[in-house]
C-alpha cells in the first residue's frame, strides 16, 4: 500500500476510531475528552482530505494523472461472488469529503457549546462521529455494496440522532418515521444492486460504468428508477419526504449536519455518481428531474406558511435539494454538485444561527413568539441575514451562482416547464426566507415570554462566522470546482459549464428574488393588516399548504391503516392458527420422532446388530431391483 | 517370483515419523514408569508437528510408492493435515487433570498415534488391501481407546459395543472387498473402474457390502446406532478424536473410491444419497431430546456426516474442495466444542451433562461466548465456517440432478430442525443456573489453546474462506 492509499484509508477510519474510542473509553474519561476526540479526529480528517485534494489539484494542473482508485483487498466469499474493498477518490468524492469533514468539523465544534449541558454529551459525539464515518464510506466507496453499507449506516446514525432526546415521545416517533422511510429507500438500492449484478455482472463502479453501453435501456431504466427510490428516500424528495420536517426533533447541530448539509444530499451524490447509467437511461433521468423540480416547488410553498423556525429550514432544505436533484436528473451534474457545495455552507449556517436563537430563547422554536431580536442577538442576526441572502440568491452571495447554474441548465437542456417550477420556487424561496428573517428578527417588538438573553459562546460563534464567510464567497468556487469535476464526469452527455453565467436569465431570476423579498417586506414589515386580509381570503388553500398538502394524512389512510388492518388480521387469525399451529405440529412430530429415535437407541446390542442386518438387506435389495429393472429395459423391446 | 518393490521414503515420511513417535512414547513409558503423562503427550504433540513438517514438502506433489499402492497426492494431503490437527488437539485435551487415560498414559498416547497412522494410510490407500489395512489399524486402536475410561461402566460398555459391531461391519467390508476383487481381478481401485463400467452382480454386490462397512464407520443411518453409546462412554479426548479423525479418514476413502471408480457414472451411488438423507433426518431429530452433550454431538455428527455426502454428489473437482472445507469446518467446531466441555469439566465426564451449562454465560462469559460460536457454526449461521460449508455443499448438490436436489432439501430441513437442538444448548447457557449445577468449573491452559484454535478456525473460515478454498 503506498502512502496515498494509506492516507485516504486513514481519513475514512479516523472518525470511526473516534466513535469507538468515545464509546468504549468514554465513561472513564472526562466529558471534555469526548469533545476533544470527536473534534480532533474530524479536524485531522479534514486537513488530510485537504492535502489529498490539493495534491490532486496540483498534479492535474501540471498535466500529470494521479491514481484515484485504491484497492485494499478482496473478500471473496464463495466464487464467483467477489466483494472487494476499495476507495474511489475522484473530484466528485473529494467535493463531498471536504464538506463532510470540513462542515462536519465546524458543526462538531458548534456542538461543544450547544450540547454543553446535555447529560448524554459523550453519546452525542460518538453518534456524530459514527455518522461522519458512514457518510465518508458512502461517498468514498468504489462499489455499490460498500455504498449500501454507508447508505444504511447514515440511516442508522440519523435514526439515533433524531431520537437523541429519547425521553420525548415526538422525537422517538420522528426517529422511527425517518428510519422506516429510509429503509424503503435502502430496499430500493438493494434491488438496484441485484439488477446491476444480474445485468452487468459486477458491483464495482468501474466495471459497471464501463459496461453500461452493452446493456439495453429497459434494464438501465429499471436500475435507475430503483436507485432513484433510494435517493428520494434519503434526500427527502417527493413522495418520501415526510420524515424530514419531523427529523427536526433532533438537536440543532444534527439538523445542520445530517438533515441539511450532508446526509440528505446523498441522493444527489448517488445520481451524479451513476451518471453513465442515467445518461443511457433517459427515461429514468427524466423522472429524476421531474421529482427534483416538483419537490423544489412543492416544499417552497409549504415553507411560506410554517411557523417553526426549524421546519421552515427543513422545507427549504427539501426545496434546495430539489434543485440539485433536477440538475443531476437533467444531466447537469456539475451544477448539481455546485449547488450542493454552496447549500452546505448557507444551510448549515442558517441552522446554526437559528440554533443560537433557539438556545438563547430557552428552546423556543415558534417564530410567532420571536420578533425584534436583531438588536439583542447581533451575531445571530447578521449571520442569519448572510445565510438568507445567500439562499435567496442575491449576488454576490453563494446561492446566486449555484442556483443560477441550475436554472441555466434547465433552459439550456430544454426543460421549460420544470425550469418554470424552479423559477417560481426561487421567488418563493426569497419570500419565505425573508418572511422568516422578518418574523424572527424584526416585525415589531419581542413577542415571547420573559427577556431574551445573548450568551455568546466562542465554540458556537466561531463556526458560524466561518460559515458566514464561506456562504458569502462560496460562489466563486465555481471555476475550480467545474474544472475539477470535469475529470469525474468524463463523457457525460449533457453536463453544463457552471463558470459562465447566462446574464439575461440571471437578471430575470434576480428580479423575481427582489420581488419575493419585497413581498415579504410588504406583508411582514410594512402592512401587517394586508397579510391578515390575505390570510382570510386564502384560508382554504392556506390550510392545505400548512398541513403539507395532507400527505401525512394520505399516507396514514393509504398505508398505515391498511397495514395495521392486515397486521391485526394476521395477529388474530394467521398468527393463531397458522404460525403457531404449524410449528407446534412440526415440533410435536419432531419430538415424537426424536423420542422414537431415542427409544430405538435401547442400548441393546442385538437390536443394533439387527438394524445393521436389515440395512444390508435393503441395500442389496435396492441394487438387485435396479439392476433387474435396467436389465429388463435392455431386454424388452421398446 | 516375488518382485522387490522400491520404496520412496519421502512419500511415507509422515507415517514413519508418527510410527517413530509412537514407539518413542512406549519406550519412554517403559523405561520410566514415573514419567509424567504431560511429558508423554508432549512427545506425541511434538511428533505430530514433526509429521506435519515432513508433509510440507509433499504439498502439491503427486507421488506414489509401494508399486502404486500408497499415494501422497493433492487428494490425500488436506486429509492428512486434518488428521494431524485432530491428533494434536486430542493429545492436548488429554493433558487435563481429570482426563481419563486408563492410568496408562504411554499406551493411551501410543494408541492415539497409531490410530492416526491408520487414518493416514486410509487417506493414501489406492488399493483394497491398503484400505483394509488402514481401517483395521484405525479401528483396533479405537476399540481399546474407547474403553480406557474403564472404571466407568459406560466406557466398558462403549468399548464392547464398538468392537462387536465394528467387527460385524468389518466382516461385511472384507466380504464386499472379496467380491470386488472377484469382479475386477485386481485390488487396485483403478482396475475397479472397468468392473464398475461393466456392472455385473458380483461388482454391485461387492460394492453394496463395501458401502455398509464404510457407512458404519461414518455413522451413516441406519448403521449409526453405535455412535451415541460409544461417544458417550469413551473418554472425552477420544470422543473428540473419533468424531473428527474417523470421519476425515473414511471420507477420504469414500471420495477416492467415488472419483476413481465411479468417475464416469455415479448412478451406483444412489443408495449412498439415500443413506445421507436418512442420516440428516435421524441425526437432527434424534438430537432433539438429548440431555448429554456428548450424545447430542454424536447425533449432530450423524447429521453432519449426511451433509458431507453432499460434497460427493455430482462427482466433480469442486467436490473435493467442498468436502475438505466442510471437514475442516467440522473439525474446528467440533474440537472447539469438545474442548469447551473439557475445559468446563477439567476432563470430568459429569460435565458433559447439559444441566452443567445452565447459567454459564453469567459465570464464564468468555467460555460461553466461544461455546455459542461453535454451536452457531454447527447450526450454520453466517460469519461462521459452518455457514460457508453449507453454502458450498448446497452449491455442489444443486447441480447434481434430482438426487442432489433431494439431498439439498434434506439439508435445509435438517438444518431447520437442528436450530432447535443447537439453540437449546445456547439457551441453557443463558438460563439461570441451578444451585447445585454451579460446580467447580475447570480452567486449564491446554484446553484454552484448543478452544482458541477452534474459535479462530471457525471465524477465519467463516469470514475469509478463501484462506482455505484458494488452496484446494
Amino acid at each position: 500500500m503506498d502512502k496515498f492509499a494509506a492516507l485516504v484509508l486513514v481519513i475514512l477510519l479516523l472518525p470511526l476510531a473516534g466513535a469507538v474510542l468515545i464509546s468504549f473509553a468514554g465513561p472513564y474519561l472526562p466529558r471534555v475528552a469526548a469533545a476533544v476526540i470527536a473534534n480532533g479526529t474530524l479536524l485531522v480528517a479534514f486537513l488530510m482530505t485537504g492535502i489529498v485534494a490539493l495534491t490532486g489539484w496540483q498534479a492535474t494542473s501540471s498535466g500529470q494523472t494521479i491514481p484515484q482508485h485504491f484497492a485494499y483487498g478482496t473478500w471473496a466469499l464463495i466464487p464467483p461472488l467477489k466483494i472487494s474493498f476499495g476507495l474511489l477518490i475522484d473530484p466528485l468524492a473529494l467535493t463531498w469529503m471536504l464538506i463532510i469533514t470540513g462542515v462536519g468539523f465546524l458543526i462538531h465544534l458548534y456542538s461543544v457549546g450547544y450540547m454543553a449541558s446535555d447529560r448524554n454529551y459523550r453519546t452525542f459525539f460518538a453518534y456524530m462521529n459514527l455518522f461522519v464515518f458512514t457518510m465518508l464510506l458512502l461517498v468514498m466507496s468504489d462499489n455499490f455494496l460498500w455504498l449500501l453499507v454507508g447508505w444504511g449506516g447514515v440511516g442508522l446514525a440519523s435514526y439515533l440522532l433524531i431520537g437523541f432526546y429519547y425521553d420525548r415521545v415526538s422525537a422517538v416517533l420522528a426517529a422511527r418515521k425517518a428510519l422506516i422511510m429510509n429503509v424503503i429507500g435502502d430496499v430500493g438500492i438493494m434491488i438496484a444492486i441485484f439488477l446491476i449484478y444480474a445485468h452487468l455482472g459486477s458491483a464495482a463502479y468501474s466495471d459497471v460504468f464501463a459496461r453500461v453501453a452493452s446493456v439495453g435501456a429497459p434494464a438501465l431504466t429499471a436500475i435507475g428508477l430503483w436507485l432513484l427510490l433510494g435517493a428520494v428516500a434519503k434526500s427527502a424528495q417527493l413522495p418520501l419526504h415526510t420524515w424530514l420536517p419531523d427529523a427536526m426533533e433532533g438537536p440543532t447541530p444534527v439538523s445542520a449536519l445530517i438533515h441539511a448539509a450532508t446526509m440528505v444530499t446523498a441522493g444527489v451524490y448517488l445520481i451524479a455518481r451513476c451518471y453513465p447509467i442515467y445518461d443511457h437511461a433517459p427515461v429514468a433521468a427524466e423522472v429524476v428531474a421531474v421529482v427534483g423540480a416538483t419537490s423544489a416547488l412543492f416544499a417552497a410553498t409549504i415553507g411560506c406558511v410554517q411557523y417553526d423556525i426549524k421546519r421552515v429550514l427543513a422545507y427549504s432544505t427539501m426545496s434546495q435539494i430539489g434543485y440539485m436533484m433536477f440538475a443531476v436528473g437533467a444531466g447537469a451534474y456539475t451544477a448539481g454538485a455546485f449547488h450542493f457545495l454552496t447549500h452546505a455552507f448557507f444551510k448549515a449556517l442558517l441552522f446554526m444561527a437559528a440554533g443560537i436563537v433557539i438556545q438563547n430563547l430557552g428552546g423556543e422554536q415558534d417564530i410567532r413568539k420571536m420578533g425584534g431580536l436583531a438588536g439583542k442577538m447581533p451575531l445571530a442576526f447578521w449571520t442569519f441575514l448572510i445565510g438568507t441572502v445567500a439562499i435567496a440568491g442575491v449576488p454576490p452571495f453563494a446561492g446566486f451562482f449555484s442556483k443560477d447554474a441550475v436554472i441555466d441548465a434547465a433552459i439550456a437542456l430544454h426543460h421549460p416547464v420544470l425550469g418554470a417550477f424552479l423559477i417560481i420556487a426561487a421567488f418563493l424561496t426569497a419570500f419565505y426566507m425573508f418572511r422568516l428573517l422578518f418574523l424572527t428578527f424584526f416585525s415589531g417588538a419581542y413577542r415571547g415570554d420573559g427577556a431574551p438573553h445573548d450568551h455568546p459562546m466562542v465554540s458556537m460563534n466561531v463556526p458560524v462566522v466561518v460559515l458566514a464567510i464561506l456562504a458569502t464567497v462560496g460562489g466563486f468556487l465555481a471555476a475550480p470546482l467545474g474544472a475539477a469535476l470535469r475529470l469525474t464526469f468524463v463523457g457525460a452527455l449533457h453536463d453544463q459549464d457552471i463558470a459562465t453565467i447566462n446574464w439575461p436569465v440571471a437578471a430575470g431570476a434576480f428580479l423575481l428574488v427582489v420581488a419575493g423579498i419585497a413581498t415579504a417586506y410588504a406583508l411582514y414589515q410594512v402592512r401587517p393588516q394586508l397579510r391578515e386580509s390575505l390570510i382570510r381570503a386564502l384560508a382554504g388553500p392556506r390550510q392545505l399548504v400548512m398541513n403539507a398538502y395532507y400527505l401525512d394524512t394520505v399516507y396514514h389512510w393509504l398505508v398505515e391503516v391498511p397495514a395495521y388492518a392486515i397486521a391485526d388480521a394476521a395477529a388474530g387469525f394467521f398468527e393463531t392458527f397458522i404460525i403457531r399451529a404449524i410449528p407446534l405440529a412440526a415440533s410435536a412430530t419432531a419430538a415424537a420422532l426424536g423420542g422414537f429415535a431415542r427409544a430405538w437407541e435401547s442400548g441393546q446390542l442385538r437390536r443394533y446388530g439387527l438394524t445393521i442386518a436389515v440395512g444390508v438387506v435393503l441395500l442389496l435389495a435396492w441394487y438387485v431391483i435396479t439392476a433387474y429393472a435396467a436389465a429388463s429395459q435392455g431386454v424388452l423391446p421398446q | 517370483m516375488i518382485q522387490s518393490v522400491a520404496i520412496d521414503w519421502n512419500v511415507i515420511a509422515p507415517v514413519v515419523v508418527l510410527v517413530a513417535t509412537g514407539l518413542l512414547v512406549l519406550v519412554v513409558d517403559l523405561l520410566s514408569r514415573s514419567a509424567p503423562r504431560q511429558l508423554l503427550y508432549g512427545i506425541g504433540i511434538v511428533g505430530s508437528l514433526a509429521a506435519f513438517a515432513a508433509m510440507l514438502p509433499l504439498r502439491g506433489q503427486e507421488l506414489t510408492t509401494f508399486g502404486g499402492a500408497f499415494a501422497s497426492d493433492s487428494f490425500s494431503w488436506p486429509f492428512d493435515v486434518l488428521l494431524l490437527l485432530t491428533l494434536t488437539i486430542s493429545l492436548a485435551l488429554s493433558c487435563l487433570g481429570k482426563a481419563e487415560d486408563g492410568a496408562n498414559p504411554g499406551a493411551y498416547a501410543a494408541l492415539l498415534i497409531f490410530c492416526t497412522i491408520g487414518g493416514l494410510i486410509l487417506a493414501g490407500a489406492t488399493t483394497l488391501i491398503g484400505i483394509f489395512l488402514g481401517l483395521e489399524e484405525l479401528s483396533l486402536a479405537l476399540y481399546v481407546l474407547a474403553g480406557t475410561g474403564y472404571p466407568r461402566r459406560s466406557s466398558q460398555e462403549a468399548a464392547l459395543k464398538y468392537v462387536l459391531l465394528g467387527s460385524l461391519a468389518s466382516g461385511f467390508l472384507i466380504f464386499g472387498m472379496a467380491l470386488l476383487y472377484g469382479s475386477a481381478g485386481s485390488i487396485s481401485l483403478a482396475a475397479m473402474s472397468h468392473a464398475a463400467y461393466a456392472g455385473g452382480p458380483l461388482f454391485i454386490g461387492g460394492f453394496a457390502l463395501f458401502l455398509v462397512g464404510v457407512a458404519f464407520k461414518l455413522a451413516l443411518a441406519p448403521f449409526h446406532l453405535w455412535t451415541p453409546d460409544v461417544y458417550e462412554g469413551s473418554p472425552l479426548a477420544v470422543t473428540a478424536f473419533m468424531a473428527v479423525a474417523v470421519k476425515a479418514a473414511m471420507f477420504a476413502v469414500l471420495a477416492r473410491f467415488a472419483y476413481v471408480v465411479f468417475g464416469h457414472d455415479a448412478s451406483a451411488l444412489v443408495p449412498l444419497w439415500i443413506l445421507a438423507i436418512l442420516s440428516m433426518i435421524v441425526g437432527n431429530v434424534g438430537a432433539i431430546r438429548q440431555t448429554n452433550l456428548k450424545r447430542l454431538l454424536a447425533f449432530s455428527g450423524i447429521a453432519q456426516a449426511g451433509y458431507l455426502v453432499l460434497a460427493l454428489a455430482g462427482v466433480g473437482r469442486g467436490g473435493v474442495a467442498t468436502l475438505v472445507f466442510y471437514l475442516a469446518a467440522y473439525a474446528f467446531m467440533n474440537l472447539g466444542a469438545f474442548a469447551v466441555i473439557a475445559l468446563i469439566g477439567n476432563g470430568d465426564e459429569l460435565h458433559a451433562d447439559l444441566s452443567a451449562y445452565r447459567g454459564l454465560a453469567f459465570r464464564r462469559p468468555m467460555v460461553a461466548a466461544l461455546m455459542m460460536l461453535f454451536f452457531l457454526s454447527l447450526a450454520g449461521i453466517p460469519a461462521t465456517a459452518g455457514f460457508i460449508g453449507k453454502v458450498l455443499l448446497l452449491g455442489q448438490a444443486m447441480g447434481a440432478g434430482p438426487w442432489g436436489v433431494a439431498m439439498a432439501v434434506a439439508l435445509i430441513v435438517g438444518t431447520l430442525v437442528s436450530f432447535y437442538v443447537y439453540f437449546q444448548v445456547i439457551w441453557q447457557m443463558f438460563a439461570p443456573a441451578d444451585a447445585e449445577a454451579v460446580a467447580s468449573d475447570g480452567n486449564a491452559a491446554v484446553s484454552w489453546v484448543a478452544v482458541a484454535a477452534g474459535a479462530v478456525g471457525v471465524l477465519l473460515l467463516g469470514i475469509v474462506p478463501q484462506l482455505l478454498l484458494a488452496h484446494l
